[in-house]
């Protein structure tokens, strides 16, 4: 078990590796195990990097991410619009003609409705990667469809075939297309992967996530 | 270890169960743990989410794609307009050096070079391509040329690798030669073993890296 003291170390080293992430510029702060990451980055795509950094290492049970996000030169928000609208529609999985892209002060807030998970998680992924955007509010929502009556079995079949560690300690319940997972995993990764699974499944349009972290 | 037949049978489970795959139009073989994908696909990015599912699937030793992208004419882009569309979006992601990077399109065949500071910029350059539509293929010809290198390199990528660890994944031996990183050993599981090269290639002033770590269950 590691110390709150090794885990900040850690996670500050993790930052400094990864060369999408400028370091220097990040205050790391840990308390029980959960991390609080703050201070200024220059886009969207390095404070995710950084959140992401900050899950991988081993110990670490939560990421409190208070990072702002200002981009170097002027954005104007009718050019980022144009850019994540083009970006969308050029996607061959972004239904793009149904999705639909506001931007304010660098914020970019995607609505519509699209028939899967994973086509909502990759238009925020799009539009999340262009330069001056400063944040992603994913509004996306799913399209009622019926989920089969054995989803709950495949969903976990899926989670067993991936191998995660403790899919067996899983425990999925799906009521109205809502999916909610509770139990046990060993690291944020493996709660990032479970969930990533779920969205794949036919007929789910929200999935609550009740995962705990294995101490 | 899981046999031919089980391996087979769950790498086409998971194929059926990612929705941006058309499951029946890929066929599956498998011998020795050799994964071989065959049969046509309508775009390049289902090619690519077919290749990243084989890789879900723990047991799988090595992958061999043999899927040709057959796109469907409403998927038709002419070469001039994936060439701007591709170079547009190249200028706007934000991780990428700007105007270092170019591309060219041949019967939707995206060839970019260029050179970049950083491995992880040379495939944000291929992911931002190869989801267009009238992309067949991408050829990526980028180069990694780092600004710096530093000389304690492989003890930095062997920390990394163990940082990373939840318990024991200290079976990987690490060399480095004139910015060359290789990367031997066994592990669980590809995403370890993805895991590991993306930490060699986060290594200051490495070029290339050699990953030839076996994945044993």
């Amino acid at each position: 078990m590691k110390t709150d003291h090794q885990i900040q170390r850690d996670v500050a080293d993790e930052l400094d590796w990864d060369p999408a992430i400028d370091a220097a510029s990040i205050g790391v702060e840990v308390h029980e195990g959960i991390v609080t990451l703050n201070g200024h980055l220059s886009s969207y795509a390095e404070k995710l990097a950084a959140e992401r950094a900050a899950e991988r290492v081993s110990g670490v049970r939560a990421v409190v991410v208070k990072l702002d996000v200002h981009p170097p030169g002027a954005f104007l928000d009718e050019a980022i619009a144009e850019a994540a609208r083009e970006a969308l529609q050029w996607h061959v999985h972004v239904p793009a003609d149904v999705i639909k892209v506001r931007v304010e002060h660098g914020w970019v807030t995607l609505s519509g409705n699209v028939d899967w998970g994973y086509q909502k998680k990759l238009a925020e992924r799009t539009v999340s990667l262009l330069r001056g955007v400063v944040g992603v509010v994913n509004n996306i929502r799913m399209n009622e469809k019926t989920a089969p009556p054995d989803v709950e079995k495949r969903i976990e079949e899926a989670l067993r075939r991936h191998a995660l560690r403790e899919a067996h300690h899983i425990s999925i319940e799906v009521e109205n297309g809502t999916a909610t997972l509770r139990g046990h995993v060993d690291s944020l990764a493996d709660r990032r992967a479970a969930i990533g699974a779920v969205w794949s499944a036919p007929g789910i349009s929200a999935v609550i996530d009740q995962l705990e972290l294995r101490p | 270890m899981k046999g031919d037949i089980q391996l087979k049978q769950h790498v086409l489970e998971e194929l059926a169960w990612d929705p941006a795959v058309d499951a029946a139009e890929v066929g599956v073989q498998v011998k020795d743990s050799v994964v071989t994908l065959t049969g046509h696909l309508a775009s390049h990015a289902a090619k690519y989410a077919a290749e990243e599912a084989v890789r879900r699937v723990p047991g799988v030793k090595a992958l061999a794609v043999e899927i040709d992208v057959r796109l469907p004419n409403d998927a038709q882009r002419t070469d001039a307009d994936i060439a701007r569309a591709a170079s547009n979006i190249l200028a706007w992601t934000s991780v990428l050096p700007a105007d270092r990077i170019q591309v060219m399109v041949e019967d939707g065949c995206a060839t970019l070079t260029g050179t970049v500071d950083w491995n992880y910029q040379r495939l944000a350059a291929e992911r931002a391509v190869a989801g267009l539509y009238g992309v067949v293929s991408v050829a990526n010809a980028i180069a990694v040329q780092p600004a710096i290198a530093a000389n304690d390199v492989k003890e930095r990528i062997a920390k990394a690798i163990e940082r990373q660890a939840a318990d024991d994944a200290t079976h990987v031996a690490v060399d480095v030669k004139d910015g060359v990183v290789t990367l031997r050993g066994s592990l669980r599981s590809w995403a370890e073993r993805e895991a590991a090269s993306e930490a060699a290639w986060a290594a200051p002033g490495v070029t290339e890296v050699s990953n030839i770590i076996q994945v044993n269950l």
